[in-house]
């Protein structure tokens, strides 16, 4: 049940904050300006310090994602003075911030087009299934901004950057389709029934306890937008979808 | 939390120096003067497969480990390596220091081993000869053991020479794969033997038996090998037990 009280419970246990211990020395021209850090625990992290709909969006959606197995784990980090000044990074990358694990062989589909022009990449390689996975996820989240990751070594698709979700969860709207476009690739790709009943159903397993772990735990502050009363808005809303998403896919997947 | 500062750099192996390709070999951690360092390579056989180059690679590494543990004199601090890396070039070279948080030695060199050196593949599951070498040549120098890896004494290459001298030399051979035809190993076993009667040095043969499934080939060279070994006189043990070697000297 997302219940609030239950929430306040949950947020008792804590959360576990990551020490990024040296520059990873790579960044990204997107919105959020990400940079990538080494964490203690020897994985890299695209660290983004405010996006959109704030830190929170980003860590529920990248809990989730790694959930369901269609992207990269977000994870609760640190960077200290001494770290970020190594890195030439902007301020608000220090301190309490949010990074997504670093997937190796990827690109983001939007630099697709440079791969498949020198021969690296055929766009018949992108996996279908996985594809069907982050458009049922992107529909669930309402992902706005969406974007995508291709592994170049099998075509597997990935969800990320999801600062721009949650932006409005006060009112209990269905789920529409969001297909991210992936240059050279046909948009039916993944548009199969049975891929997209199968990614569904993941998301419909998901029990309401393992939706309210994922809100909860999560630090304060402006760059976050974390309330309580936020994150129990987040959890009903996600709730609401993940009980609709299936007529709305399984009618799309029909057209 | 607080946490020291640190200073590392990769040591990166261009085994092709006509190629822009290399391979990160170890990493290596300093503290600005000094006051901790330490080492951390990835597996030797796993960054070349051949015995010579896994000798070079080694000799190398096992020096900067020393040099770092500070047991043989000063700990190199942060000017050291950077002079280290203007230093290095061609084929095996320093990546310029990079700044460290280190709020424990350990953990940082941990995370930094994954991060930047760690082989992505485990490779075979199985024990081959470059698996038992790292596992045997690591061993031995726990032991305290000087051993020398893939060098030549005379005119024969020896995998391991152990000791100051030349005075002791092994083999390290595995019927473990799943091969059906063994004379490549059989071959490296015959240069061996061939080897020590030439160069007058104690041989030992550290031979890892076949697996449960193992075709009977393997047994079948296993034993041959073994036959020539208590022909020749040569001891023969098994990897886990490989220290008792220096029992023999």
């Amino acid at each position: 049940m997302l219940d609030k009280d239950e929430l306040i419970r949950v947020d008792q246990r804590g959360y576990t904050v990551l020490e990024a211990i040296t520059p990873g020395m790579r960044t990204s021209a997107t919105h959020s300006n990400p940079h990538t850090f080494v964490g203690i625990d020897g994985k890299t992290y695209w660290i983004k310090g405010r996006v959109q709909q704030g830190l929170v969006a980003e860590l529920i959606a990248g809990r989730l994602t790694s959930r369901l197995g269609v992207g990269p784990a977000a994870r609760i980090l640190r960077v200290l003075p001494t770290v970020l000044a190594a890195a030439s990074a902007p301020a608000e990358l220090e301190g309490i911030v949010c990074g997504s694990e670093d997937a190796a062989d990827t690109v983001n589909a939007r630099e697709l087009s440079q791969f498949i022009a020198d021969g690296t990449f055929a766009p018949n390689l992108v996996d279908a299934s996985s594809r069907a996975r982050v458009i049922a996820f992107h529909s669930w989240l309402g992902m706005g901004d969406a974007q995508v990751l291709v592994r170049l070594t099998d075509g597997t698709v990935f969800s990320i950057d999801h600062g721009d979700c949650f932006g409005d969860v006060a009112t209990l709207v269905d789920p529409t389709p969001i297909v991210v476009d992936i240059p050279g690739v046909d948009a039916a790709v993944g548009k199969d029934r049975s891929l997209i009943r199968s990614a569904v159903q993941r998301i419909e397993r998901l029990t309401d306890r393992e939706i309210l772990d994922a809100v909860a735990g999560i630090p304060g502050g402006d760059p976050w937008r974390s309330p309580v009363e936020r994150r129990h808005g987040i959890a009903c809303w996600l709730g609401h979808r993940r009980d609709r998403l299936g007529g709305v896919m399984d009618a799309w997947a029909q057209t | 939390m607080g946490a020291d500062l640190g200073y590392f750099s990769i040591l990166r192996w261009r085994h092709d120096a006509t190629r822009d390709e290399a391979r990160n070999v170890a990493v290596i951690l300093v503290e600005p003067e000094g006051q901790f360092g330490a080492l951390k390579a990835a597996p030797i056989s796993a960054i070349s497969p051949k015995l010579r180059e896994q000798g070079l690679l080694d000799a190398m590494v096992n020096g900067l480990s020393l040099r770092l543990s500070g047991l043989h004199g000063q700990r190199p601090n942060l000017a050291d390596l950077r002079q280290m890396q203007i230093n290095s070039r061609l084929s095996l070279y320093l990546t310029e220091p990079q700044m460290v948080a280190v709020p424990d030695v350990d953990l940082a060199m941990s995370a930094l081993y994954k991060a930047y050196v760690a082989p992505r593949s485990a490779g075979p599951s199985y024990p081959t000869k470059g698996k038992i070498l790292d596992a045997v040549v690591e061993r031995l120098r726990r032991s305290g053991a000087q051993v020398r890896r893939g060098e030549y004494v005379q005119d024969f290459l020896f995998d391991m020479v152990i000791g100051e001298g030349d005075s002791q030399v092994a083999e390290v051979v595995s019927f473990a794969a799943p091969n059906k035809t063994w004379a490549n190993v059989e071959y490296q076993m015959g240069h061996f033997l061939y080897g020590i009667e030439h160069v007058g040095s104690q041989g030992v043969a550290v031979v890892q038996p076949p697996g449960e499934n193992s075709h009977d080939s393997a047994w079948q060279s296993h034993d041959r090998v073994i036959r020539w070994c208590e022909k020749a006189k040569v001891a023969v043990l098994e990897p886990n037990a490989a220290t008792e070697l220096l029992m023999l000297r």
